[in-house]
C-alpha cells in the first residue's frame, strides 16, 4: 500500500497542474489581502460631530410648554454642553455615552446619563411649578453639575470619573430598581473603574471601543439570558449567549493587557478595525477554505477519470494488487495532497501577510476563549491555524471520497469537477440557511454539509442547528464517508476495460 | 509445466457472444501466436487472461492461480502490453518505470537501469515519455512488462513501431526470454513475425478457436509433401506424370504431390524425356498462406 501511494503522489507531484493551482492560490491570497475585505467600514455612530440643530432646537422650544419645555430644554442645554468642546475631544467622547439608553418596559433608562438628571433637576426645580424637588435636591444638583462642568473644562477626565462611579453607587442604593438594572449599573461602574484603572481616556481608538463592545454584549448576554427570542432555537440562542460572554471576555483581556491590536478573531468584535498580518493570518481558513476545496476536487476528480481517459487505467489493474487498495491508496495520496496544500496556504498567508502589513504583529500570539467555561486561550498562532485546518480535514476528506465516486461513475473529468463543485456549493453555502428553519431541521441535521466542519465545534463551541453535536456529526461524516468508499469500490471492482471504458 | 491455462473462456455482452470455448495453455519456454483477423476476439482473450473484463463462463489459471479468485497471486509473475503501452507521458522514462517497480517487491534501482538497458532506453531513459518516438515508447512498454521478470508474458504487436533494427532486437529478446523458460503469449497481424518468433499458433475466427498447432503442422496444409519442378516447358508432360498428382503452375513450373524418396526417380524420367529440369524444390506454405486455407479472409463480424 505505502509504495502504492507513493506511486500516486509522483504522479501527482510530477503534474504540471497541481502547480499552477498552487501558483493560483498564491495569486489570490495576495489579491485578497490587497483587498482587505475584512477591514470594516468606519461605525458612523462612532463620532463626536458638531450638533448642528441646535439653532432649529431653540426655536421650538419657543413653542413648548409645561413639562415638555423642561425636557426638551434638558435636552438642548445637553446638547449645548456638547456642542462647547471641541470636536475628537475627549469632553466630547465622554459626553456621546450619555446619549445611549436602554429600553425596559417601554421606558428609556437612562443610568449613566448623570449630567442629564441633574440638568433635569435644576430646571424642573427652577421652570415647573409643580417641581417635587426639593430646594436640598436643587442645590446639590446644582453643586454636582459644576463638578462636573469644572472636570471637564480643567481636563480632568479622572475626576469626572469618578463623578460618575459616585453617582452611579448612589442609584444603586435607590428603592424602585431590579437586579436587571443593578446589572447594568455595575457594568458601568466596571468600565469607569477599568478607565481609571487602566488609564483609558474617553477617545476614538481600540481600548474605547473594545469597552464599548464589553457593555454592548453584556446587555446582548442579558437580553438573551431574560427575554430569548422565541423566533430561534434553544441551540441557536445558547451558541449566541456563549459567543456573547465570549467576546465579553476578549475585550477584557484586551483593556486588561493594554492590547491595541483586534484579538477578536471569528467574533469580529471590533468595527474600527484595523487589519494586520496576525488577523489575516488568524483567518487563513476562513477565507482560503475555497482554494484547499477546489484543489481537492481537482485531484481527486482527475486521480481516476485521467487514468480511465488516457487508458494508463490498464497498467494499474493488471498489477498484484486488490483495486480497493487501488483505491485506497488514491484516498491518501489525496488526503496528503491536501495536506501539503493546507501547510502551503498556510506559509504563503504567514508571508504575504506580513510583507503586506508588516510582521510585527505575529508577535502576540492567539489569544481566544473556551465557549464552555469562558477560560481565555492562549497559543501560538500556527498551532492555532494548524489546529482549525486540522478541524476541516474531515471536510476535505468527505469531498475527497465523493469526488472520487463521481469520477469512478462519471469518465468525463470536466463533468465530473463542474458538478461536484455544485452540489459542494449548494450543500456548503445554501443547505445551512434552509437548516435554520425549524421544520427542515429534522431532515437538516442529517446532511453532511451541516456535519463536517469540525471547526465550529473547537474550544467548547457548538453547531448553530438544533440536533448537531460534536458526537452527532462523526457519526453521521463516518457514514457518509463509509458509503462513498463502499459505492467506489463496489463501482471500481465492477470496471471493465473495454475500448470503450465502461 | 502449465503457466497459463484456459479453460472453455466465454464471454458474453448482453445478447452478444465475443467469445466461446476458449482452451488452450502456454507452457514454460512456449512462445505462442495468437493469429486472428481483426475482431476475431484476440484482445478479448488477453482482457480475461488479465482480469481486464469479467469472464461470463470458464476460467483461467495462472501458476495454478485462478485469475477472479486469487487476482493478486495470479497476476504477480505476468507481465503484458495489451492493445498499446499505457504510459504517463508527463513522466520520464525512469519514472514510469519506477512507478512500475514498486507494484512488485524487491525491484531495485538496479533493475530499472537494466531493463532500460535491455530495450535500448537507457540514453533517454530520464526524458520523459512525450518526447518518445513510438518505437521508443513500445520499448518502454516491453520493459515495464519484463521488469518484475514475469514467468508469463503477454505481448499485443510487441514490434509495433519498432524499425528494422528494434524489430530484431525485439525477437532477439523474445526468443532469449523464452530460453530462458518465460511463457509468453504474443497477439500479432504481422504472420512473418510470428512464423519467427513462435513455436506454437491459436488461430482465433469469429471468437472461436480454428486451430491450436506448432508452426510446423500449422503450415502443413495437407499431409502430402509437395515438390515444384521448373522445366524448360511443360509441354506434354501429363503423359510422364500420369501417376502422380500435379498441378501447372505456369509455363515453366509444376507441383507435383510426390515424397522425397520419389523425387530422384522422377528428375531422371523428365530427363530422359528430354526436358530440362532448372530447379527441383520442395514446397513450404509460407505463414500467411497457411493461414487463409486455415482461418478463412479477412472479415469483421
Amino acid at each position: 500500500m505505502i509504495k502504492l501511494v507513493q506511486n500516486e503522489l509522483i504522479k501527482i507531484f510530477k503534474r504540471r497542474s497541481i502547480y499552477f493551482l498552487l501558483f493560483l492560490s498564491i495569486i489570490a491570497i495576495i489579491v485578497y489581502n490587497n483587498i482587505n475585505p475584512d477591514q470594516n467600514p468606519i461605525d458612523p455612530l462612532r463620532n463626536t460631530q458638531d450638533i448642528i440643530l441646535i439653532k432649529d432646537m431653540e426655536e421650538k422650544l419657543k413653542q413648548k410648554t409645561g413639562q415638555e419645555y423642561i425636557d426638551y430644554k434638558v435636552n438642548l442645554d445637553s446638547l449645548k454642553l456638547y456642542n462647547s468642546y471641541q470636536e475628537n475631544s475627549w469632553q466630547r467622547w465622554a459626553l456621546n455615552e450619555e446619549r445611549g439608553t436602554y429600553v425596559r418596559e417601554g421606558i428609556e433608562i437612562k443610568f449613566n446619563h448623570n449630567i442629564e438628571r441633574l440638568l433635569n433637576n435644576i430646571n424642573d426645580y427652577e421652570l415647573n411649578p409643580n417641581t417635587e424637588i426639593t430646594k436640598e435636591e436643587y442645590e446639590n444638583s446644582k453643586i454636582e453639575y459644576n463638578k462636573y462642568i469644572e472636570a471637564l473644562n480643567t481636563d480632568n477626565w479622572k475626576d469626572f470619573l469618578n463623578l460618575k462611579i459616585k453617582d452611579l453607587k448612589e442609584i444603586k442604593n435607590t428603592n424602585d430598581i431590579t437586579n436587571i438594572d443593578i446589572g447594568r449599573i455595575n457594568i458601568d461602574i466596571e468600565i469607569y473603574e477599568m478607565r481609571l484603572k487602566y488609564n483609558i481616556n474617553f477617545d476614538n481608538n481600540i481600548q474605547n471601543e473594545y469597552l464599548d463592545r464589553y457593555k454592548e454584549h453584556y446587555y446582548d448576554v442579558q437580553t438573551n439570558e431574560n427575554f430569548p427570542y422565541s423566533g430561534f432555537s434553544q441551540t441557536f440562542i445558547n451558541k449566541n449567549l456563549n459567543e456573547d460572554r465570549a467576546r465579553m471576555n476578549l475585550c477584557k483581556y484586551a483593556i486588561e493587557n493594554n492590547l491595541n491590536t483586534d484579538i477578536s478573531n471569528e467574533l469580529y468584535i471590533i468595527s474600527n478595525n484595523e487589519i494586520n498580518a496576525r488577523t489575516s493570518f488568524i483567518r487563513t481558513f476562513e477565507h482560503f477554505d475555497l482554494i484547499i476545496v477546489i484543489i481537492a476536487i481537482y485531484l481527486s476528480t482527475t486521480i481516476i477519470t485521467e487514468e480511465v481517459n488516457k487508458k494508463t487505467i490498464k497498467n494499474l489493474l493488471t498489477k498484484p494488487h486488490k483495486r480497493s487498495t487501488i483505491i485506497m491508496s488514491k484516498l491518501i495520496a489525496c488526503i496528503i495532497t491536501i495536506l501539503v496544500s493546507m501547510v502551503f496556504v498556510i506559509i504563503v498567508q504567514y508571508i504575504v501577510g506580513g510583507v503586506i502589513f508588516g510582521f510585527d504583529s505575529y508577535k502576540l500570539e492567539y489569544i481566544g476563549c473556551n465557549y464552555n467555561t469562558g477560560e481565555l486561550i492562549h497559543m501560538n498562532l500556527f498551532e492555532y491555524v494548524i489546529i482549525v485546518g486540522l478541524s476541516k480535514l474531515p471536510m476535505y476528506i468527505i469531498i475527497i471520497a465523493f469526488c472520487m465516486l463521481i469520477g469512478t461513475l462519471n469518465n468525463h473529468t470536466s463533468m465530473s469537477m463542474i458538478l461536484t463543485l455544485i452540489i459542494f456549493l449548494i450543500g456548503y453555502r445554501i443547505l445551512p440557511e434552509w437548516s435554520k428553519v425549524e421544520s427542515l431541521n429534522v431532515v437538516a441535521r442529517y446532511f453532511v454539509t451541516n456535519n463536517w466542519d469540525f471547526s465550529k465545534y473547537l474550544f467548547g463551541q457548538v453547531s448553530d442547528t438544533s440536533g448537531i453535536s460534536l458526537y452527532s456529526s462523526i457519526v453521521v461524516c463516518l457514514i457518509h464517508l463509509s458509503i462513498f468508499l463502499y459505492l467506489t469500490i463496489h463501482k471500481f471492482n465492477r470496471k471493465e476495460i473495454y475500448n470503450n471504458i465502461s | 509445466m502449465k503457466v497459463l491455462e484456459c479453460n472453455n473462456l466465454k464471454k458474453q455482452v448482453k445478447n452478444k457472444i465475443i467469445v466461446q470455448d476458449i482452451s488452450f495453455s502456454v507452457n514454460k519456454g512456449d512462445v505462442v501466436g495468437l493469429l486472428g483477423p481483426n475482431g476475431a476476439g484476440k484482445t478479448t482473450i488477453i482482457k480475461l487472461i488479465l482480469g481486464l473484463i469479467k469472464i461470463s463462463e470458464g476460467r483461467v489459471l495462472i501458476n495454478g492461480y485462478n485469475i477472479e479468485k486469487d487476482f493478486v497471486k495470479a497476476i504477480d509473475k505476468v507481465g503484458a502490453i495489451v492493445e498499446s503501452p499505457d504510459l504517463y507521458m508527463y513522466l520520464s522514462g525512469y519514472d514510469n518505470l519506477k512507478i512500475t517497480a514498486n507494484n512488485y517487491k524487491n525491484i531495485s534501482k538496479d533493475r530499472i537501469l537494466e531493463v532500460a538497458r535491455i530495450v535500448g532506453l537507457d540514453n533517454r531513459i530520464k526524458d520523459k515519455v512525450s518526447t518518445y518516438s513510438l518505437g521508443m515508447r513500445q520499448r518502454l512498454g516491453i520493459a515495464e512488462a519484463i521488469i518484475n521478470s514475469p514467468e508469463l508474458l503477454i505481448l499485443d504487436e510487441p514490434t509495433n513501431g519498432l524499425d528494422i533494427e528494434g524489430t530484431i532486437e525485439m525477437r532477439n529478446l523474445i526468443k532469449s526470454l523464452s530460453n530462458q523458460g518465460i511463457a509468453i503469449l504474443i497477439s500479432s497481424h504481422n504472420l512473418t513475425e510470428i512464423d519467427n518468433l513462435c513455436n506454437r499458433i491459436i488461430a482465433i475466427k469469429s471468437g472461436k478457436m480454428v486451430t491450436d498447432e506448432t508452426i510446423d503442422e500449422f503450415k502443413q496444409i495437407s499431409n502430402e509433401s509437395s515438390y515444384i519442378f521448373e522445366l524448360n516447358n511443360v509441354e506434354n508432360v501429363d503423359k510422364i506424370l500420369q501417376n502422380y498428382k500435379f498441378e501447372i503452375i505456369d509455363k515453366n513450373k509444376i507441383r507435383i504431390y510426390i515424397s522425397k524418396e520419389k523425387v530422384s526417380e522422377l528428375t531422371k524420367k523428365f530427363l530422359t524425356n528430354n526436358y530440362q529440369v532448372y530447379l527441383v524444390q520442395e514446397e513450404q506454405f509460407t505463414s500467411e498462406e497457411a493461414f487463409i486455407k486455415k482461418v478463412g479472409e479477412n472479415k469483421i463480424d
